[in-house]
């Protein structure tokens, strides 16, 4: 696993303008999307019930989240393409179990490198300005645990649709369906009306992936919050038998 | 003879547009999800959170544009913004630039970037019908007369072609630098960004703070998405005339610098592929 990080992050660092380039890009989305949203809160004080600060909250964490998720999404999508290809076998008769392979083959150390800079410096910037103040610790270990199932949940999906390929030998368009479903994380879980938020919580889990801890901090260990964990433990192992069954599936000829 | 090579040259362009459009049309599933996804996710978030700050401020009006007027303008944004997205161009030239198939392309009688504007005309053609289906609807709601229905359908293919046109020399200046770079992401992510940001596909404008308007409005990515989009939906003050003048200076500085950069960059960069 760690080789395969070494390889990515050597592929990485050769080309420095690209990572400073996309980094620079990610800022400055960061900066204009704040602004955006500062625009509704000249005439309003909450967006669906939900005050500025978790407004700001539930966009941060999504940008960070998709961070994180991307950095392995990327690795899933390239395991797929060669599957696709019919270039896969190599890495099918290898010691190395799958799901290391899949997860950090290709993985995007820019991305990866981002998540834990913007990460750091914003728990530093909580820190500093008061807000972790007499947080418990199981408060903060809940956050953190939901909003890796939230990476999970991101993950679980693009594997499950791109797992379609062993059978179909298409490339999928999954990354760019997931990278479209993701911009819903950003829309406030009290925006829904309570049918489609049902609906979505069942369908699509990941949609709601931010705003699940926004409704933990806010209301703690609630409805909402039992019932998303119980759809995404679904997905995470569903996503996983999915891709094993069709893996047997596959006849390696590529398409 | 110059016109008589213009025409044969436009003549010669036509199966690159053809080609184009079948590729487009053949992979039906994709554009399928485009249409949906890239469409229909952005248009629900801003419906959600616009109707929302209306109804929670009890507003009739927000910096000039109504609700109606506002939902009006996301519907044609959206769909421009699909439309016009020079993704592909950048994609395309590094995918050549690096596989060492640049220079089989570069040589033929037809330059590459009247090659690759053929291409993207023909690729985008499809793209269109969401633009004009939700032109018939706006016109259907609205209950404009019909003189004035055909004349506003005739100044939405202008607007469509001279915002492609534009688009796709924007998109062009972005994909030389592939030569430079060698991987497309950081130019893809900053092409994409820019046009969400400074084409106003965001929020129109004049919702941005004061100091920021000047460069909002007379960015090129304001022509590509928004500008076309308030030429239609009549939010445009100075009218068509004065859209279709700034977008054709655009076009031809953007058509000199391409060129004199695109010459100067393949001379420097040693192309064997890899």
């Amino acid at each position: 696993m760690l080789s395969y990080l070494k390889m990515s992050l050597k592929s990485n660092a050769t080309l420095k303008v690209d990572f400073a380039g996309f980094m620079f890009v990610t800022l400055l989305i960061f900066g204009f999307r704040y602004t955006y949203f500062g625009v509704f809160f000249q005439e309003v004080d909450n967006l669906g019930g939900w005050e500025e600060k978790y407004i700001y909250l539930l966009f941060t964490l999504s940008i960070i989240m998709t961070l994180l998720s991307n950095s392995f999404t990327y690795s899933i999508h390239k395991y797929f393409d060669d599957v696709h290809k019919g270039k896969i076998e190599a890495y099918l008769v290898k010691p190395t179990p799958q799901y290391q392979v899949l997860l950090f083959r290709g993985v995007n150390v820019s991305n990866l490198l981002l998540f834990f800079m913007l990460g750091i410096s914003w728990i530093i910037y909580l820190y500093m300005q008061g807000h972790l103040n007499g947080i418990s610790a199981w408060y903060f270990t809940s956050c953190v645990g939901l909003f890796f199932i939230g990476v999970l949940v991101n993950i679980s999906f693009v594997v499950s649709f791109e797992s379609l390929t062993f059978i179909t030998a298409r490339n999928m368009p999954i990354d760019y369906i997931h990278s479209e479903l993701n911009r819903l994380t950003q829309v406030p879980a009290s925006l829904f009306d309570i049918k489609t938020m049902g609906t979505l919580l069942a369908l699509l889990p990941m949609v709601f992936s931010c705003s699940v801890i926004i409704q933990f901090i806010r209301d703690g260990f609630g409805f909402p919050v039992q019932l998303y964990l119980c759809f995404a433990l679904i997905q995470i192992v569903g996503s996983a038998l999915i891709f094993r069954k069709l893996q047997q599936s596959f006849d390696s000829h590529g398409g | 003879m110059s016109s008589m090579k213009c025409k044969i040259n436009l003549f010669n362009l036509v199966p690159y547009c053809k080609n184009a459009y079948k590729e487009v049309y053949i992979d039906r599933g994709m554009l399928v999800t485009d249409f949906f996804l890239a469409t229909i996710i952005p248009y629900i978030i801003q419906f959600m959170l616009w109707s929302w700050f209306f109804n929670s401020a009890e507003l009739n009006e927000f910096n000039g544009y109504q609700y109606k007027t506002l939902m009006v303008y996301y519907v044609f944004v959206i769909a421009f913004n699909r439309l016009n997205n020079g993704y592909g161009i950048v994609e395309y030239y590094s995918s050549i630039a690096h596989s060492g198939s640049l220079s089989s392309l570069a040589c033929k009688p037809i330059s590459l970037a009247n090659q690759r504007l053929a291409d993207f005309i023909g690729g985008s053609a499809l793209y269109c019908l969401p633009v004009v289906i939700a032109y018939f609807v706006h016109v259907y709601i609205a209950q404009v007369d019909l003189l004035s229905a055909v004349i506003g359908l005739a100044k939405l293919f202008i607007v469509m072609l001279f915002s492609q046109i534009l688009c796709f020399y924007v998109s062009y200046f972005f994909a030389i630098f592939t030569l430079v770079l060698y991987r497309p992401h950081f130019l893809l992510n900053l092409l994409s960004a820019f046009q969400i940001i400074f084409g106003g596909v965001l929020i129109p404008y004049n919702f941005w703070p004061e100091y920021l308007h000047m460069i909002m409005k007379l960015n090129p990515f304001y022509f590509i998405i928004a500008a076309p989009v308030e030429v239609i939906i009549g939010t445009y003050n100075e009218g068509i005339l004065h859209y279709c003048m700034i977008t054709l200076a655009y076009i031809v500085v953007l058509r000199v610098i391409t060129s004199v950069l695109e010459n100067h960059l393949v001379k420097r960069s040693s192309i064997l592929g890899g």
